[in-house]
Formats: C-alpha cells, structure tokens, sequence
C-alpha cells in the first residue's frame, strides 16, 4: 500500500485520454469518542482516536467519454470516492487525477441554499461554476422548463419536495455541459415521467458530448442502461472491474 | 502556516470576482420576502441607538464630555454601530461552516472564502448605518472633519481582522456546539465591556484600561469614535493601536494553525 501523501491534480484538459485517474487512494475518517476530544485534537497532537478508512488503497482508471458505474453497498466507500473527485474531501494518500470539468449531483440538496429561490440558487450556482450573467440567463429557460417547476422557481427552496429538488438539481448539472458529470443516487426519487426524461436527458448528452459519466446506484436496472463498465467497491477497496453484466453478476454473487 | 496563509490568500484572490456577488445574494436572502427590503437589515441597529438613547441620555441623564459640538447619540451610534457588525461577527462569523453547509459539503469551494464573503456581507449593513450616522450628524450639527477621512482604513482593518476571526471559530465551532454555545454566551457580556457605552480612556482603574486595550472590540470602537467624534489620528496614538496589533498577530496564528489542522476535516464533520 502506498504511503505517499496525497496529491490531486485537476485539469481542464480534455484531449486526455484519462478522466479520472484514483492510484492507491486511501481516504480515512477520524473518529473521536467525543465532541470535546475532537475540539482538545486542534490544539494537542496527542488525542486518541480510531480510523475508518472509506477508501483503502483504491485504484481505478476511467477513460474520456465512458460511462462506468459504481457499485457496492452501503458504507462500501462510493460517495467518498466521489466526494474526493469533486475535491469535496481530501484523501490521506495517493494520487487522483482529474481532466475536465465535474458537475456532480451527490444527494437531493444538490448544493443547494434552502433559503434562495430555486432561480436564485440557479444564479448562484452558476457563478460560481463560472459562467457569466449572460450565459446563465441563456440556460435559465430551458433549466426551468425541463425541472417542471412552474411558479415553484421563484419560491424558496425549503418549499421544494425531495423530487422537486431533484428535478433541479438535476436538469442544472446537466446543463452546465460537463465533461465529467457524476450522479449519485439521485435519480431515483422523481416521478416516473421525470426518470424516463432524464434518461433520454443523459442519453443525449453522453452522445452529444462525449461525455464520462459516473455514476452510483443501487438500481442495477439503471446502470445497466447507461454504463458499459462496472466497479466493485467494497469495504472502500476495489473488488471487480470489468464489463457492466460481469460486474453486476459479481456484486449480485458477492451479495447474496 | 506560511502556506496556510498564502493558500488562503490565493483562494479569496481567485474567488474575488464572486465575493461581492455572494455576500450580497446572502443579504437579498436575508430580506427575501419581505415588504421593507433592505430597510430590515438597518431597522435593528436604528432601533437599538434610539431606545439605548432615550434610556441613557433622556432617562439616566448620563453626561459625558464630547469634542466640540458633537451630539451623544452621534456618539452613541459611533460605538453601536460598530458593535453591531462585530456581534453578527462573533455569533454568526463564528459559525459559518455550519451555516453554509452545502458549499462545505456538496461543492469544490475553497473554505476561507465564506469566511470573507461573509464578512463583506456585514460590512455593507456597516457602511449602509454609517450612512445613517452621517445624516445624524447633520441634523445634530456634528461637524464633519478630516479626520472622516481614516475610516475606510478602519472598514478593511475591522474586515480582515473579524475575517481572521472567522477562520479561527469556524473550523472549532464546526466540530463542537460547546465552542459555538460559548462564543454566544459570551458575545453580550463582551458588548457591556467594550466601551460601547462608556469612554474607556476614563476609567480610573489602570489595570482594568490595560486589560481593555487588548480588546479589539474595544479598539475599533475607540478608533472609529477617534475618527467621528473625538477627531484625532487613530496611527498617531500606539498606546491605542499596539496592543490591538498584538491581539491581531495571536489571533492570525491561532486561525493559520486552526486551518491547517482542521481546514481539511471540516467537510467530513458537517
């Protein structure tokens, strides 16, 4: 295993072959017997703590263009190996590499502020993805026809049921153009009619753009769609990687 | 820790075109829904100075010697003021990874930042009550010198040094309510002791003057009352200044070390 420290290299370079690139990443959580021992470690090197390492010498490599889902079970360490590609989380060690830019949808809240309008918050989330006023103002229409949300745009958003959010949260990641985009779990709260709109949504785009996606689900069904490859994770560590079918023969095997 | 510093700084210099739109979407959000709008964000800090007035001048008659032609709400406002941007700062400053969670935990954003555009955030509700103050001072007469002119210094120094502020509290009080709690209890005991209503340079007691003067609170109320009322150099007093700077130098180490040990583990505790 490597002990090296960590390092996370972000390109915008998209003529990589490579769009993410995860080389013996171990990314561990402390964790205190209490809240004071936590405070006590800012100051005093010497508080004891246990580890829990989320990923443990991970290793993967996903190419431009291709869509690859990430299996396992809860706690197997997914949504850290995606906190850590959209640089939410650092790893202890290894190497990440990430070419292109990542939108990502990690849960409902989609980074969003329950306090903003769901339109503010499509502003705000712009910018700081970094278009200008103009290029957001071009998006904005066709971001609020595909959520559906009619008048609920300009309504705050702690008044937006779960599906609403995800509506949202999805048809903006989705419009930003990506060349990464990294869904987790997501889709599987909309209605019916807005999960099949958003396949076509991510079908188009995948053709369209070329587009790599990652993807983490519990809907085998849903993966098997959209992704020609599959990752084992479990126990954070990479248990198979292969062909979507093959992957999920394996997980389903290693499941049961 | 130099490289913490410099990280930060090269984050906020990165970030600068979407600092000033994010503190102000932070104050619409503030007054969103609202009929009054902006008139909100300055209705307390009015309301406070006319009943803090009313009680001290009219009803206790406190008497205090002003400069020349300066009235003691002018006064009053020059010290509250103050005190209202650096209580949002202490409670809410102290708090703000907590506050803005989903740019901790749900996006790349560099964390020093919210510390800043919070800050900036506050200082336009400052800026907008100095507005106030100075149609007060017309109405009262207070003369207008030059001495007006240190004030902007005075904004950027009180920024960055609740900023550092900031930095320091947040990533602690991200791991621990107790450290929150606390800074909040003590963020009202700290209004009556830092000369918002007194004149600190009066009080007879040398040790307890001494022990004030390490106040930054107590600082940039004596330095913008230097600059409003009492009309003098705030530079050309160290005995005011120095040990500010001191308490200033503390303050930035203890937030660099904080950052650097906690900065990256605070998106895995929210």
């Amino acid at each position: 295993m490597s002990s090296r420290p960590a390092t996370y290299i972000q390109t915008a370079a998209t003529r990589s072959i490579t769009a993410i690139r995860f080389s013996h990443v171990t990314k561990t959580y402390r964790l205190y017997s209490s809240e004071q021992k936590r405070l006590l470690s800012a100051f005093l090197p010497k508080v004891s703590f246990k580890t829990v390492k989320a990923n443990n010498d991970l290793s993967f490599m996903v190419r431009r263009g291709e869509s690859v889902a990430l299996i396992g079970r809860n706690g197997a360490g997914k949504s850290t190996a995606l906190k850590i590609i959209t640089g939410v989380t650092a790893p202890e060690s290894g190497l990440v590499e990430i070419h292109g830019r990542v939108s990502a949808l990690l849960d409902l809240s989609a980074g969003f502020d329950a306090q903003l309008t769901g339109r503010q918050n499509l502003r705000l989330r712009g910018r700081l993805w970094g278009l200008s006023q103009t290029e957001i103002d071009q998006r904005m229409d066709d971001i609020v026809e595909f959520a559906e949300l009619g008048p609920y745009i300009d309504q705050p958003l702690r008044t937006y049921s779960s599906g609403m959010r995800a509506r949202l949260g999805f048809a903006f990641a989705s419009s930003l153009d990506p060349d990464i985009l990294i869904l987790d779990e997501v889709l599987s709260v909309g209605d019916r009619a807005f999960h099949k709109k958003s396949l076509a949504r991510m079908r188009e785009i995948l053709v369209k753009h070329n587009l790599t996606l990652l993807f983490v689900t519990h809907s085998l069904g849903s993966a098997k769609q959209f992704c020609d490859r599959g990752l084992v994770i479990e126990q954070g560590s990479l248990m198979y990687d292969g062909p979507i079918d093959d992957a999920i023969a394996f997980y389903e095997n290693m499941t049961d | 820790m130099f490289q913490t510093l410099r990280s930060i700084i090269g984050d906020n210099w990165s970030y600068r075109g979407q600092i000033w739109y994010l503190a102000i979407t932070d104050l619409k959000k503030s007054i969103h829904g609202t009929w009054l709008g902006w008139i909100w964000l300055l209705a307390k800090p009015i309301v406070y100075v006319c009943a803090f007035w009313f009680t001290l001048e009219i009803g206790l008659r406190v008497n205090k010697d002003l400069a020349d032609g300066v009235s003691y709400v002018v006064w009053l406002a020059a010290g509250f003021f103050v005190w209202n941007y650096v209580s949002t700062m202490i409670s809410s400053g102290s708090n703000v990874y907590r506050r803005y969670s989903y740019l901790v935990t749900k996006l790349q954003f560099p964390l020093p930042v919210i510390s800043n555009f919070f800050s900036v955030a506050q200082v336009i509700i400052f800026v907008l009550t100095l507005g106030i103050l100075s149609i007060a001072m017309v109405f009262t007469r207070t003369p207008f010198s030059i001495y007006l002119l240190q004030i902007p210094i005075l904004i950027v120094v009180m920024h960055v040094t609740f900023t550092v502020w900031s930095l320091l509290a947040s990533p602690l009080s991200a791991i621990s309510k107790d450290f929150h709690n606390l800074v909040k209890v003590m963020s009202v005991p700290l209004m009556w002791l830092s000369g918002v209503f007194f004149d600190v340079s009066r009080i007879n007691v040398p040790w307890v003057r001494i022990v004030l003067a390490f106040n930054p609170v107590t600082f940039f109320i004596q330095a913008f009352r230097a600059a409003i009322c009492d009309r003098y150099w705030v530079w050309a007093h160290p005995g005011l200044y120095a040990p500010f700077l001191a308490i200033f130098i503390v303050m930035l180490l203890l937030a660099l070390r904080i950052q650097s040990r906690l900065g990256k583990e605070t998106a895995d505790v929210i």
